[in-house]
């Protein structure tokens, strides 16, 4: 085939343009916060590069692959967007109405009693990740759990009572029974769990888990057990909460049984079963300190295990994403003033964390204080590799001494980080500390696909300024999210997850790139 | 693999720098510079197979300086003492 010169030219003039398009698409997505004003600009970039797509939409067929391949970056971007309007909405509206319950709840949760601080890893995971997740919840078909929320020793939520109108709810409160909450969504729909009625001083604590189509919840009981075993009963109020005309609808009571098994079905062969997880050899001790077991958690969870809080204060486990396998608290024989070990297994969490880097048995001391600890599992389940192990027991904030608290040996631990941070910056002379700081952050893992979140409130306030000042914005104060690329992944093309396959692309791209190159290197031209 | 390449690159590069009378503000420029781009990598990452890319640009900067690396070679072995 003879190819003239002309060609050749636009040829390689196209395939510049084509690199500097990765290169901005790169540069775009790489971006994880946008300003308002930058916003603004993103978004008419974001139409001017439709309406690019769509006029390339013909010609493009004809063109170089990689050019097919800029186009179906953007133009799928801009597709997907667009189909996702609805459910976008509803996350949107669900979100918006649940933050503010959710930031009322911080507020709230730090600046009252110490064991309170057992809700809030809970609700910061929640406020966190329901705005990352909730548009693929929504879509997934397996009930996952929003939020869970139980607080016996205040037996009321005020902050929740303006959102869910609950009025069985609200008169348990007033007849000084304890509530609990819970939130679950199953397809489109959304499930409210509440209105926990028993005996005051059995049910004081509930264990939500998510097992496929199956929601399991198991109620601890802290005082008491043996000598008011007979005669409690556990009520739950189910009710379904409706997106669209923003009701709730009683969808069932359950329980009533004294200790046994009581199951609800839903739709779609999804169940809900409540019981109590203690034999009936379960000793004092044994039901105060309590075992835990959640089954295969999936989705965005926050796990409260509250403990007697006169003893041991409050534990916390919690879980931002994603968690399986099977997490255990074991607790021998308590002695106040000693501290007490409690053994978290097979914690399997977020891709990018290494399991084996956690431990099977990761210790955890109690102090011997007075003081409550809030052991923030977030730093692990989040964090990457074992160097992060000393984050979290600084991070914890709470406790005491910090050096008790996890079961790595402080020794060893101190030698792992420094021996991490002399195989970088020792291989590296003091000639480049920037670039060895950011090879220290460069881990052989993924980054998670950014999300762009824009500030709707300050693009309106700042257009319609000069206009009408005294305009209301119909934007809440704060930023929401623009879009989320790893949406993307929720798109198959080519037997793939769309990024997967993006990647590939982008892969085949630079080995015929790199051959290309060496073949004309080695071609013999003349002129 | 990736950060691998990356710190024997920068290593080398750095044992150059170290030893030549070069203005420090001009190394703390290249030092942000590198650090800049290992974090651009960073970032892209998730939608750049990285790994293919350092392979990629090391087969064609090897093709292009093929004869550096044949002299860089041949260096070594003289330096091999005869047994």
């Amino acid at each position: 085939m003879v190819i003239d010169k002309d060609f050749k030219i636009n040829l390689k003039k196209k395939i510049i343009v084509i690199l500097a398009c990765f290169g901005l698409v790169a540069g775009n997505v790489a971006v994880t916060h946008v300003e308002a004003s930058a916003a603004a600009g993103a978004v008419s970039m974001g139409f001017a590069s439709s309406a690019a797509a769509a006029g390339m939409g013909t010609t493009a067929v004809a063109m170089a692959p990689y050019v097919a391949i800029a186009v179906a970056i953007v133009g799928t971007g801009v597709v997907i967007y667009n189909s996702q309007d609805e459910i976008v909405a509803i996350a949107q509206k669900l979100y918006r109405e649940s933050s503010s319950v959710m930031k009322s709840l911080i507020e709230r949760a730090y600046d009252v009693r110490d064991n309170t601080l057992i809700m809030t890893s809970a609700i910061r995971n929640f406020v966190v990740s329901s705005a990352e997740n909730l548009i693929s919840i929504f879509n997934s078909p397996k009930p996952t759990i929003v939020a869970t929320l139980m607080d016996p020793s205040y037996g009321s939520i005020p902050a929740l009572y303006d959102k869910i109108p609950l009025e069985d709810m609200r008169a348990a409160h007033t007849d000084g029974v304890y509530s609990g909450y819970m939130a679950f969504t199953l397809g489109s729909k959304i499930y409210y769990i509440t209105g926990l009625k028993g005996n005051t001083s059995l049910v004081s604590d509930v264990i939500y888990g998510v097992q496929s189509k199956k929601v399991t919840m198991k109620f601890l009981n802290v005082n008491n057990l043996k000598a008011e075993r007979s005669g409690t009963r556990v009520y739950l109020d189910v009710y379904e909460y409706d997106t669209v005309s923003n009701t709730y609808t009683k969808h069932e009571t359950i329980g009533g049984g004294t200790y046994s098994n009581t199951t609800v079905e839903f739709e779609d062969g999804f169940s809900l079963t409540i019981g109590v997880p203690l034999g009936s050899a379960a000793t004092k001790d044994e039901a105060k300190i309590g075992a835990m077991t959640l089954y295969g958690l999936e989705g965005v969870l926050g796990v409260d295990d509250y403990l007697d809080p006169e003893d041991l204060n409050a534990l916390v486990l919690s879980n931002g994403f994603t968690m399986t396998g099977e997490v255990r608290t074991v607790l021998g024989d308590y002695t106040p003033g000693k501290t007490k070990e409690v053994a978290v297994g097979n914690l399997l969490v977020n891709p990018g964390l290494n399991a084996k880097e956690i431990e099977d048995n990761l210790n955890v001391a109690f102090p011997t204080t007075s003081g409550s600890i809030a052991l923030d599992m977030d730093g692990i389940i989040t964090g990457v590799g074992a160097d992060d192990l000393s984050d979290v027991m600084l991070d914890t904030g709470v406790v005491d001494t910090p050096k008790e608290v996890i079961g790595v040996k402080p020794g060893e631990l101190a030698q792992s980080k420094t021996s991490i941070t002399t195989a970088i910056t020792g291989a590296l002379p003091s000639v480049f500390p920037m670039a060895a700081t950011a090879l220290a952050g460069l881990k052989n893992v993924r980054e998670k696909p950014p999300v762009i979140n824009i500030n709707l409130n300050e693009i309106f306030t700042a257009s319609t300024k000069e206009i009408s000042p005294g305009l209301d914005s119909p934007f809440e104060e704060g930023e929401s999210v623009f879009f989320d690329f790893s949406d993307l992944n929720k798109y198959r093309f080519g037997g793939k997850p769309l990024i997967e396959y993006i990647r590939m692309i982008i892969g085949f791209g630079f080995i015929f790139s790199t051959f290309l190159y060496i073949w004309k290197k080695f071609t013999v031209t003349t002129t | 693999m990736l950060s691998t390449v990356i710190e024997v690159v920068i290593t080398i590069f750095s044992a150059i720098v170290g030893v030549l009378p070069i203005p420090d503000s001009f190394v703390q420029g290249l030092d942000g510079f590198f650090g800049f781009i290992i974090q651009l990598l960073s970032a892209a990452s998730w939608i750049i197979p990285l790994d293919l890319l350092v392979l990629c640009f090391g087969l064609i900067w090897a093709v292009d300086n093929y004869k550096v690396i044949f002299k860089v070679v041949a260096w070594l072995i003289e330096r091999i003492p005869l047994l």
